[in-house]
């Protein structure tokens, strides 16, 4: 009597998933509609399956081990290969032609539905074009006239406020679809040009102000620049390097601020005269500024 | 042994070794193509077919998808095969 275990390659002593992991080697390279017309390895694989039938499972292989026959469960034992059954003109070969033909299988299986290739809809793909505005664009809004990539002219509203990267969409506006295909969306993404005299923060917009060491000390009436004009601004006395100041309502939209930073310039290469006067003062009004 | 030419679902539950609910999903599939699908009657192809959807499940532990790209695949080479 043939011994399963040397069948399968096993040790008598093989857990259950060694003798699955056995079995399914072997089925590689034996199954016979995995290997088909091969005789030999259609022989060899019934007799692999016998094996694996006897020890596959703890029940059958209890049995086996105690020197049980083991019983057929069912008639014809391994029965016919698919292979088998086909040749000399199975239902399943012949009717292939029929059930599949030239359509595309891989559609059928991946939820494709069948088309009839005289009919071709396809949406429009949408389009996206990059729109470079100023900031002074974004603080009260405007208009651009844009060509899209298909040649399409369009008149582009930029409402004040828009954030940098937002898209504004046209819907239908994109490419044209085929056949009965709506066409595609138009997207506009706005873009900021950087401004070297303010930055975004948000809704606000800052900005450097320059001030001289009598402006910074004495304070005052100093004049701030804002993108659309210039304000007076009021400078306490004292102040210094990275104080900020704000200016409501400047900002970007109606609810932004001008924050001011200020930046004390000394002169470059002050006269002797002037390095003199300073001393004088310095050693009348001098105070510490490291602790 | 030879099978008779028809045999019940029940009767091939026991001859495959796999639940009526099962080969029940592999017709719903599409992966077998009963001899009479109203009556749900199964010939010796539809045996075998189900034997190879067997191995190709617990011994290949292969997924569904794999198991229907097999199964064409499978039916592609036997018909080449035929039609020489």
């Amino acid at each position: 009597m043939s011994d399963p275990y040397q069948i399968l390659g096993v040790s008598k002593s093989a857990t259950q998933d060694e003798i699955k992991k056995a079995y399914r080697k072997l089925a590689k390279t034996l199954h016979p509609d995995l290997n088909p017309g091969n005789k030999e390895a259609e022989k060899k694989f019934k007799e692999v399956s016998h094996a694996f039938d006897q020890i596959g499972t703890p029940e059958e292989r209890k049995k086996f081990d105690q020197g049980e026959a083991f019983e057929q469960q069912h008639a014809g034992g391994g029965g016919q290969s698919f292979y088998g059954s086909q040749q000399g003109g199975g239902r399943y070969s012949s009717n292939f032609a029929d059930a599949f033909g030239d359509e595309d299988f891989f559609q059928n299986i991946f939820g494709g539905k069948r088309r009839s290739r005289d009919e071709f809809n396809f949406p429009g793909e949408d389009e996206l074009y990059k729109l470079e505005v100023d900031l002074i664009d974004v603080v009260h809004g405007a208009e651009k006239m844009i060509t899209l990539p298909s040649g399409k002219k369009l008149q582009v509203k930029i409402p004040a406020g828009i954030e940098e990267g937002k898209k504004l969409r046209f819907k239908g506006l994109g490419g044209a679809g085929m056949g009965t295909g709506v066409p595609g969306d138009a997207y506009v993404e706005i873009h900021i040009r950087p401004n070297e005299n303010f930055k975004i923060k948000g809704k606000d917009l800052e900005t450097e102000l320059p001030l001289s060491i009598f402006e910074a000390v004495a304070g005052g009436s100093i004049p701030v620049r804002t993108l659309d004009g210039q304000v007076s601004v009021t400078v306490p006395a004292g102040v210094s390097s990275g104080n900020k100041l704000r200016v409501k309502g400047k900002g970007l939209g109606p609810d932004g601020n001008l924050i001011v930073i200020i930046k004390v310039i000394a002169p470059k290469a002050p006269s002797e005269e002037f390095i003199h006067s300073m001393n004088e003062m310095k050693s009348k009004f001098n105070y510490e500024v490291r602790k | 042994m030879s099978l008779p030419l028809r045999q019940s679902l029940q009767e091939i539950c026991k001859i495959c070794q796999l639940e009526s609910e099962l080969i029940s999903q592999f017709v719903e599939l599409e992966w077998i193509h009963p001899i009479d699908r109203d009556h749900l009657m199964f010939d010796e192809e539809d045996v075998a077919r189900i034997k190879l959807i067997k191995d190709l499940k617990e011994v290949f532990e292969v997924n569904d998808e794999g198991v229907e790209i097999i199964l064409h695949l499978v039916d592609q080479i036997n018909y080449i095969q035929l039609k020489g």
